[in-house]
């Protein structure tokens, strides 16, 4: 029974991964072909006018701005990241080091000649904005604030946009983020468990800090329709661990970084730990373990966190975990389609998009797709022009039935028993 | 007779040449602090050539001192490739490194001769500005200030993260006074300062600025233990010359006064009643020392952070070549501060770039085991 | 050199324990004052009531028809020096350091060669000179006495106070502190001792102060003084006070302490030999 669990969230796992893989934009150069010219003139996150004369030499000093600088398209401007830019993948090998967002100096800075410095409002020390500007190099402070909640993905974005002169480029992105933070959001609608989560930060056997409100963790949390005891309990941002305030708050699932975990020496220390020991996260193999950059970045990955998040929490969004993927489906069309994920699912018009949220997905009426996502589509819609902007488009005749939808989406099981529920209704 | 007489000028041979031997080996370590601050401001995460450095430097102090914060003179941002980057480097070397390097050499002579001046005027060899409550004291406001959110900015309307800094300074500096001179009341008894008292006191006091440290770390968000973590640790990474401007009154007014005292402080190794039959008088000889002290040290914590070892080892590592006379050792602790501090400082910045090293673990990484080889060596001397 | 030491009615506590009590005395240029009493009778309190080191709760010392507080400490320090019963230095300054420091008060800027001379003839005097290059914190008991005593000399003052200058000292280093004194007190310095050795007092001292319980019980030359009576009654022990063999001055011995008086021709033959019964010195009457 335990090891049938445990291959469940494996495969939840998986699944997630294989969502985030999917989901992500693919690269592509877009750097001034907005036509903007330079000098720009911005007011940053700290009300400070900057005038940015080029962007041919972008240094970031924190992994969330990186993230997004990378998304626009700007990935190859970059000239220095500080150590927290994990994502994209590889950047680190590539670009040369500036230090840690947290522990910032400026010749470090200074060494890799940007033209422009960008880092957040809680990189530290602040004073090294001022010696950056003594340098006369321009500095942008991007929003870090608790306020924002998960809306703060979104003025990361806008404001990384404007500095880099790519306005629409930034909206399309935000539009894409805030997008899959709602589908986060609507997964979760329905379900009425609310499991209650805690977020752990470890740092080797003498740092546990227990986050709570005003932490982007908080905000995760209640994105996924669960509780964050931290919060619970009175915690504002982090404090140190306590095994009886552990204990009072009874976490069911505890959230965690890789990081974390690594620096403990791995997840049975992190078991093993005071006040951890005895919850219900611990006993029943619930901590979950993410990506650092990834959970909690509040960057363009924070709806596909959320997403991860919610589908390892809620055992009863299950519905793709009864789909194998990749499966391929020989749609009306004789086109073979090969489909990698399930979700999103956007259809062409409101019957299938009934049928479609019945069968258990999560579906939207095709309106913008987002890159990678599967669009349903009767014959008489257009489908030809979606497939050839590239996605993978399964096509239905019109006026499909429930066995057809189904098994294009490859769930004729549940498509049987959607029928009957509706025949004995 | 005539034995007596040769014995006599033999000794007065000795003494008499004195000054031309203190003034020979503060020539030498004056010698060592330049090298030393070129060096520093050579050396760093961007490679500039050294003639360059020089002809910098050079214009710099013939600008006569022009230089200003943020003043945007024609500094370039960068150096775009197949140009010079002169303008750049300058920046750098003006805006940054001079003051950094200008500061640690500050605090450095500030921490030796006020430890100095500590161990004489006390008595005590371990007396270490940390001790008598100014560097703990200081730690106290800082993390104070952190903790309220106080900020001077909040007053001018302006939200210059330097302003924020500039109000931890100023709390620092003024908790550094209130202890020391607490801790200095409480140690007085009868119209006198007991040393061991002054000491005792000190201790308790800095366990408690300790907790009073530690709780605000545990209860205070992330970010702000980040900022307690740094400040407690000591750097030189945050340094303007605005700050440089600050600390240098203070520490003049100690490097000034206190040699003008080495006599005294000379006969306060007797003992407290026996300087006082010499002319010395004890009491306000103290008070001098430990007020210098205090505002010297509460000033460049408030600055620097705290940074242990440097205000106890240097006078020990001077003692130990020079004798205990203070005429030599108070000069020589200054020059030795600042050279130790600047090198301290360089090596903290370059070892693990692009990070850099708390300066406080620097020193008490190299102090420690210096400290325990002159005791050491001091013992094995002594036979 | 006018140099006149006047304590008037010193009274000195410490909560509860009153230390000194009504002492009046005075010393002038030219004597060696000492001070004897025994243990816990306060002559140490006293000598630093007349160095300036503790205030009186009453009464005042004055020197040269001054206040002791109305002089500026470097002023009072080239009045006065005060030798201290132990002398320890924080510091690893050498001897020739050590005694050069007595010159603080007469330095203006830097020592010059007439301080070094000076310094250099008290180490002499004091038998010390070899010493000089030695750390002070290494030398023995008596050398750090002898040292300090140069110090105290260096600093060349009309009046110098002492705490049991001798106690550390061997027989000889005893003499010599005390003939230094007298040469001293020759050239018109005026010398007040705290001593233990009762025939040491006898033989140098011009006056003899004798203390017990805070107070002043006799003051006068050693032969009004220094009476078995007063000795009996201060000290509380039995003597007998001969008269010294080459000295004009008395001779105490003291007697079995087992109880019972003994006289010296019951004590033994060969002590009787010189210390005839015809010799002994008669008691003075008592001053008061």
């Amino acid at each position: 029974m335990t090891s049938q669990l445990q291959l469940r969230r494996w495969l939840m796992m998986v699944t997630a991964i294989a969502l985030v893989v999917l989901t992500s934009a693919p690269h592509h150069s877009n750097a001034q072909d907005g036509g903007t010219t330079f000098p720009i003139t911005i007011t940053d996150a700290t009300g400070n006018e900057v005038t940015i004369d080029s962007i041919d030499a972008i240094a970031s000093g924190s992994g969330d701005v990186t993230e997004i600088i990378a998304a626009l398209g700007f990935e190859d401007n970059l000239v220095g990241i500080d150590i927290s830019s994990t994502y994209p993948e590889g950047l680190l090998d590539r670009i040369p080091q500036i230090g840690f967002a947290r522990r910032l100096a400026v010749e470090p800075i200074a060494a890799v000649n940007p033209s422009v410095f960008f880092c957040t409002e809680t990189c530290s020390p602040a004073s090294v904005f001022d010696q950056l500007r003594a340098l006369n190099i321009p500095v942008v402070i991007i929003p870090d604030d608790s306020e924002s909640g998960i809306e703060l993905p979104l003025k990361k974005i806008t404001m990384v946009a404007a500095a880099l002169g790519v306005p629409d480029q930034g909206e399309a992105l935000r539009s894409k983020v805030a997008r899959e933070i709602e589908w986060a959001k609507t997964s979760v609608a329905n379900i009425e468990e609310s499991p209650t989560m805690l977020f752990l930060y470890v740092r080797g056997r003498n740092l546990q800090l227990v986050s709570g409100t005003g932490t982007p963790a908080y905000d995760l949390i209640n994105t996924v329709g669960g509780i964050d005891v931290g919060a619970a309990a009175g915690i504002v941002g982090y404090q140190p661990l306590s095994a009886e305030v552990m204990l009072n708050a009874y976490p069911e699932y505890i959230i965690m970084f890789q990081g974390s975990v690594d620096s403990a020496g791995g997840l049975d220390k992190v078991k093993e730990l005071p006040g951890v020991a005895d919850t219900p996260a611990a006993q029943n193999g619930h901590i979950l373990v993410f990506d650092d950059q990834f959970i909690l970045g509040m960057s363009t990955r924070t709806g596909q966190a959320a997403l991860a998040l919610a589908a390892q929490v809620h055992p009863s969004m299950t519905w793709e975990l009864n789909i194998t993927y990749p499966y391929a489906y020989t749609d009306t069309t004789g086109t073979e389609i090969s489909v990698e994920a399930a979700t999103p699912v956007f259809a062409s018009d409101e019957n299938l998009l009934a049928t479609v949220q019945e069968l258990g997905f999560h579906a939207e009426l095709l309106d913008t797709p987002v890159e990678g996502s599967l669009i349903i589509a009767s014959q008489s819609a257009d489908w030809a022009s979606w497939r050839e902007a590239g996605y993978s488009v399964l096509v239905v005749n019109d006026n499909a039935d429930i066995p057809e939808i189904a098994a294009a989406l490859n769930v004729p099981g549940r498509g049987e028993a959607l029928l009957a529920r509706k025949a004995a209704n | 007779m005539i034995g007596k007489l040769s014995v006599w000028q033999a000794s007065t041979q000795r003494y008499s040449r004195l000054p031309s031997v203190r003034i020979a080996l503060l020539l030498v370590l004056l010698v060592i602090l330049i090298f030393t601050s070129l060096s520093a401001v050579s050396t760093g995460a961007v490679n500039i050539k050294r003639d360059e450095v020089f002809k910098i430097s050079v214009d710099a102090i013939t600008d006569k001192l022009h230089i200003r914060y943020n003043s945007g003179l024609d500094y370039a941002a960068r150096c775009l490739p197949g140009q010079s980057c002169i303008q750049r480097d300058a920046a750098l070397i003006r805006e940054i490194r001079w003051p950094r390097v200008i500061m640690a050499g500050l605090v450095g002579a500030s921490l030796a001769i006020a430890g100095t001046a500590l161990q004489g005027a006390l008595r005590n060899p371990l007396a270490d500005p940390g001790l008598i409550g100014a560097s703990s004291g200081a730690a106290v406001g800082a993390v104070t200030a952190i903790l309220l959110g106080v900020n001077l900015g909040d007053l001018l309307n302006s939200d210059a993260p330097a302003l924020a800094r500039l109000t931890q300074s100023l709390f620092a500096f003024g908790a550094a006074l209130i202890t020391t001179f607490g801790v200095f009341r409480l140690a007085r008894w009868q119209g006198r300062t007991d040393s061991t008292a002054l000491l005792l006191i000190g201790l308790a006091i800095n366990t408690m600025a300790s907790a009073y440290i530690g709780l605000a770390t545990f209860i205070s968000d992330s970010r702000e233990v980040n900022d307690i973590i740094f400040w407690s640790l000591g750097s030189f990474a945050e340094i303007f010359w605005r700050d440089v401007y600050v600390v240098l009154p203070f520490t003049a007014l100690s490097v000034v006064i206190l040699p003008f005292l080495a006599r005294q402080l000379n006969l306060m190794t007797l003992g407290e009643s026996e300087a006082q039959h010499l002319g010395v008088n004890a009491e306000r000889l103290r008070l001098i020392c430990v007020g210098l002290a205090a505002m010297t040290v509460g000033v460049s914590v408030a600055f620097a952070g705290m940074i242990g070892f440097v205000g106890l080892v240097v006078p020990h590592l001077i003692r130990f070549f020079t004798g205990p006379d203070h005429r030599i050792v108070l000069p020589a602790s200054v020059l030795t501060g600042a050279i130790l501090m600047i090198a301290a400082d360089l090596w903290a910045r370059t070892v693990a770039v692009p990070t850099e090293v708390p300066i406080g673990i620097v020193t008490a990484l190299f102090g420690g085991p210096v400290f325990l080889l002159l005791i050491i060596l001091s013992r094995r001397g002594r036979g | 050199m006018t140099n006149h030491l006047d304590a008037q009615h010193l009274r000195y506590q410490v909560g509860k324990a009153t230390l000194v009590r009504d002492i009046s005395l005075q010393v002038t240029g030219g004597e060696i004052l000492a001070i004897i009493g025994p243990n816990g009778a306060g002559k140490t309190t006293l000598l630093k009531l007349l160095a300036g080191d503790l205030h009186a709760q009453s009464g005042q010392v004055s020197l040269n028809n001054q206040p002791l507080h109305h002089h500026k400490p470097l002023e009072l320090a080239r009045q006065r020096a005060v030798m201290p019963q132990q002398a320890s230095v924080s510091l690893d300054f050498t001897t020739y350091e050590v005694a050069l420091m007595g010159r603080h008060p007469h330095i203006r800027g830097s020592e010059t060669r007439e301080d070094h001379r000076i310094v250099e003839e008290a180490l002499h005097r004091t038998e010390t000179l070899h010493l000089r290059e030695q750390m002070y914190a290494t030398l023995s008991g008596g050398e750090k006495a002898r040292v300090t005593l140069a110090r105290v000399l260096a600093q060349q003052t009309p009046i110098l106070l002492l705490d049991e200058p001798t106690s550390t000292l061997d027989l000889r280093h005893q003499h010599m502190t005390m003939q230094i004194m007298r040469e001293r007190a020759k050239t018109g310095v005026a010398v007040v001792a705290v001593l233990h050795d009762l025939n040491l007092a006898a033989m140098y001292a011009d006056r003899i102060g004798m203390i017990h319980n805070g107070q002043l019980e006799f003051i006068g030359t050693p032969e009004e003084v220094l009476t078995a009576d007063h000795i009996h009654t201060v000290f509380g022990l039995a003597v007998e006070v001969l008269a010294h063999p080459t000295h004009h001055c008395p001779l105490i011995v003291p007697l079995a302490t087992n109880g019972h008086s003994a006289t010296l021709s019951e004590i033994g033959a060969s002590a009787g030999r010189i210390l005839l019964a015809d010799q002994r010195v008669t008691s003075a009457p008592h001053p008061g």
